[in-house]
């Protein structure tokens, strides 16, 4: 059974109660829709980081068989180093034997094509350039493979998916890597580079990253109102 | 018996200028002296029920999305009207920002006209561009700052991050030493920086223009102590 540990929600865990004040069941909630194990740790539905301990559970919330789709995204910068070693043998390879189906690449500015695949027992490879929303395909994937722009790496956070974050190391100013090596840290999400992704995905734990919180911008809200002398509330 | 000729001034004239003009810088920087010491104290206290003009500064990507989740936590009716500035090449901020607003006035449906306005302005300097013609573009994005901040003049200035904030800021400091306006300016700085401020971050730090400087780490409070930490507003 997994062990993840979610202290705030522990704490309202001892009391009974969601995150969200519901009563806590077994198996649910009634006031969110979130499932809770039999040990009251909170978990979420399937093609979420915790679908190990869903499976042990021995329940399936989807209909849908066996499609575990990795979704690579490139936001709307060009990261051909990204596209071209997800594309490589090695790492469909190694996808594969992790139980991964499907390949979908959002490949942005970049202009290296991947090698659109499928059938045959092997990964299926798609791709395209940009999309107005990439929620929904975060929302389908198993895996989410991202550059490591803060706006794609906490669209994907608060949506619960396990997220490897590659940097881009042709990046002049590479403050990006602050935010993704702060947030591997933490056990968020795992950071890697494009010659050390093939390592990372045959070595990761997806089962030990913690969730993501949502943040919050009411401590700001209120240093604000307070400043400008508006009365508290 | 008079010992000049001609005009009695001539003599004093000069010293006057010079009088004058020593009078006058002295002036301006006991005036500096003074904004700088009044940034950062709490304005006095105010009815629940009055209004601030707000300059929203948006910036490509990250910064918009950031700034939209800080507005859904601001009183609208307190924070009005609400003037939102984008870079002229960046597409999407303004867009977004349309959209937030449309989703208010909806929700209100009548009762509220929507007292929003979107304006753009020249970049000081674009990604990649060399530093030299940057000292060009740095000016006409000042100038364009200057004009539309003299028709906005707003009395609350929340920014967070792009470089189209710099000339903004600066102009709001000048008219609160000159006394158009006195603008609290609030800077949040990106999530992404964990470890270093951003360079419009630094020079708001440093030259303490921001009124209140918002940081999202804890390892950013600990190296500039003047910063808020607030956690991550994402």
């Amino acid at each position: 059974m997994g062990s993840i540990v979610f202290t705030r929600i522990q704490n309202q865990v001892q009391n009974g109660c969601c995150r969200r004040g519901g009563k806590l069941s077994t198996r649910s909630c009634n006031l969110c829709t979130r499932v809770h194990c039999v040990e009251g740790h909170l978990v979420r539905t399937e093609h979420s980081v915790f679908e190990a301990v869903i499976d042990g559970m021995g329940e399936s919330k989807d209909g849908v068989k066996g499609k575990r789709v990795v979704f690579v995204t490139v936001g709307t910068t060009c990261f051909d180093a990204l596209v071209k070693v997800v594309d490589s043998q090695q790492v469909k390879d190694e996808l594969l034997t992790r139980g991964y189906t499907n390949l979908l690449i959002q490949m942005g500015r970049g202009s290296y094509l991947p090698k659109s695949s499928g059938g045959d027992g092997s990964l299926a490879v798609d791709y395209f350039t940009f999309s107005s929303s990439i929620a929904d395909h975060l929302r389908s994937a198993s895996l989410v493979i991202s550059h490591a722009g803060s706006g794609s790496i906490f669209e994907t956070l608060q949506l619960g998916k396990p997220l490897i974050v590659v940097v881009n190391e042709d990046l002049m100013d590479n403050h990006q890597s602050e935010l993704a090596e702060e947030l591997a840290e933490r056990r968020h999400l795992y950071c890697a580079r494009p010659p050390t992704l093939c390592q990372t995905i045959a070595s990761m734990d997806l089962k030990s990253l913690l969730p993501y919180s949502p943040g919050d911008a009411t401590p700001v809200a209120k240093l604000v109102n307070r400043f400008l002398g508006f009365p508290e509330g | 018996m008079e010992k000049n000729t001609g005009c009695p001034f001539s003599n004093l004239s000069p010293n006057l200028g010079i009088t004058c003009f020593v009078a006058f810088i002295t002036v301006i920087l006991v005036r500096v002296l003074y904004v700088i010491y009044r940034t950062g104290k709490p304005l006095n206290k105010r009815s629940p029920q009055q209004t601030l003009s707000t300059l929203i500064v948006l910036g490509s990507g990250g910064h918009t999305a950031e700034m939209i989740n800080l507005l859904l936590v601001l009183q609208k009716d307190r924070f009005t009207p609400r003037f939102y500035i984008a870079a002229a090449t960046d597409n999407m901020s303004l867009q977004k920002a349309r959209v937030l607003e449309n989703s208010w006035a909806d929700s209100q449906s009548g009762v509220k006209r929507i007292s929003a306005e979107f304006m753009q302005i020249y970049r000081s300097r674009e990604v990649g561009q060399s530093y030299v013609t940057s000292v060009w573009t740095t000016l006409v994005a000042t100038t364009h700052a200057l004009w539309l901040m003299i028709k906005i003049r707003p009395q609350v200035v929340l920014c967070n991050g792009p470089g189209t904030c710099i000339p903004l800021c600066v102009i709001a400091f000048i008219f609160k030493v000159i006394g158009i306006r006195w603008s609290s300016i609030f800077y949040v700085e990106s999530i992404a920086r964990v470890k270093k401020l951003s360079l419009s971050g630094l020079l708001l730090y440093k030259l303490q223009i921001a009124d209140q400087f918002f940081v999202q780490w804890p390892q950013l409070q600990r190296k500039y102590p003047r910063a808020h930490y607030v956690g991550c507003l994402m």
